[in-house]
């Protein structure tokens, strides 16, 4: 038989209105008597169905902004985390399967820790020549009233897609007249029906594609966008398909740059 | 020169409809995409859940963000084969709501359900299949709780939305505590009977 006192709180145990003794007395009842377990899976399913009574409502726009902050952040920790657990790093060509890791966490990931891979040591020569260059940028630009804040970028893998971007480098120039200026340099031949495209990432929400482009005979490409980047927290490039291939692009950045 | 722009996002974005149950289980492979896609189909509930309980917007904010949080860092504590992911995720907002309540940070003046859920003030501008699966499902439990008798439907109702204890119940409404426990467990066993003759089959699982 059972004891009628403790049945008799099982409503306000589905309900979470008992106090924490009183659920521990019921936690350990509820093994001993089926029914009454039954009982409690049922109404407990009851209870649950009532969140949905409530009106749906929209939460304020920052709050997706800043649990996808966080929660990108963290997933580029553990991916870290896991990387160095397996000391191997994951090959950065070929489709993902679908048990992979999403490779829109994995590129945010490697993107991150490219950034922090950035050192002006880290080219040797050519990273001092970039920056000198951008130093003469600089100087040319203030002569024309003109203030340039030069951004420089380089390749976050040295493999994407089987196009070996080892000695890219590029600047982004922000200006003050709110136009957007960028220079690539040794940019390698890209496989017919590709093309490279630039992103501009906020610091939260969704990256902005800027435009497509292939490298010229000088394996070079300069444009100036009518565009403010100052307003973007980091400058993308990634290998896309030309429009009608239906093949699926690499998901992995290729090139980046940090703008703030 | 070809100059051609892709209009899809790098991230944040899913880009095939799946169940909500794999994108819990892509949780636990900390994907941010998969948490994307279920933030923007459940955060409206979520958030009205909060603002239901709590009456304040900011407070209803802080508890929508914890509670996404827990269903990012703890996914691995959904079980699918207990409950369905929406149902898992709204009971982490509803617990972190009550736990609000009792620690005494928002005060609510609990009101009557009924008048709360109100259908026709939905946006139908907003076409989300999970949204308007849940009104349908919702209306038929407002249905089964509005043919409750008022005191049951009341102490189940300060129960759940005020996250009060049922003594507490029993306190606002000068009551024995023993009434309260009655009304409550007796109003949730109508309800489910009730939803079981609607065919709601989401309302009670297999044990």
């Amino acid at each position: 038989m059972t004891p009628d006192p403790i049945d008799e709180m099982l409503g306000a145990y589905a309900l979470d209105a008992l106090t924490p003794e009183e659920r521990a007395i019921v936690d350990a009842y509820l093994p001993t008597s089926p029914s009454s377990q039954e009982e409690v899976t049922q109404l407990s399913a009851v209870a649950d169905q009532l969140a949905l009574t409530a009106i749906p409502r929209d939460p304020p726009p920052a709050l997706r902004a800043r649990l996808l902050d966080i929660v990108e952040r963290e997933a580029a920790e553990w991916r870290s985390a896991q990387d160095a657990a397996h000391d191997s790093p994951r090959p950065l060509t070929g489709a993902a399967s679908p048990t992979s890791p999403n490779p829109n966490s994995l590129q945010k990931s490697r993107f991150r820790r490219a950034l922090g891979r950035f050192p002006a040591y880290a080219y040797g020569a050519g990273g001092a020549l970039v920056a000198a260059a951008v130093i003469l940028l600089v100087v040319l630009a203030n002569r024309n009233g003109v203030t340039v804040t030069p951004h420089s970028g380089s390749a976050v893998a040295q493999v994407v897609d089987g196009v070996r971007l080892a000695g890219v480098h590029f600047t982004v120039d922000v200006r003050s007249d709110h136009t957007t200026a960028v220079h690539f340099q040794g940019l390698p031949d890209l496989p017919p029906g590709r093309a490279y495209e630039l992103w501009l990432i906020p610091a939260h929400g969704k990256p902005v594609p800027v435009g497509g482009f292939v490298g010229n005979a000088g394996h070079a490409f300069t444009s100036t966008y009518t565009l403010d980047a100052a307003r973007y927290a980091e400058a993308a490039v990634t290998i896309e398909r030309a429009p009608g291939d239906a093949s699926t692009p690499s998901p992995y950045l290729a090139l980046a740059a940090k703008l703030s | 020169m070809r100059v051609y722009v892709r209009t899809t996002a790098v991230t944040g974005t899913v880009g095939e409809e799946q169940s909500d149950e794999d994108l819990v289980a892509r949780l636990r492979e900390r994907d941010a995409g998969a948490f994307a896609a279920l933030y923007d189909r459940y955060s409206r509930m979520a958030f009205g859940l909060a603002y239901r309980m709590l009456n304040d917007p900011t407070a209803a904010e802080d508890v929508a963000q914890e509670a996404f949080l827990s269903v990012w860092r703890q996914a691995e504590t959904f079980h699918p084969e207990r409950s369905a992911a929406r149902t898992w995720i709204l009971s982490i907002v509803h617990h972190r709501a009550v736990d609000r309540l009792r620690r005494g940070a928002t005060t609510q003046e609990v009101s009557d359900a009924s008048l709360e859920y109100a259908p026709d003030r939905v946006d139908e501008s907003i076409d989300v299949e999970h949204e308007v699966s849940a009104l349908m499902e919702a209306n038929e439990i407002h249905r089964a709780l509005g043919l409750l008798p008022l005191e049951q439907r009341r102490a189940i109702e300060m129960a759940y939305f005020g996250g009060l204890s049922h003594s507490e119940i029993a306190g606002k409404l000068r009551i024995p505590v023993g009434t309260v426990k009655g009304r409550l467990r007796i109003g949730l066993q109508k309800m489910r009977v009730l939803l079981d003759k609607a065919g709601l089959q989401g309302a009670v699982h297999d044990a």
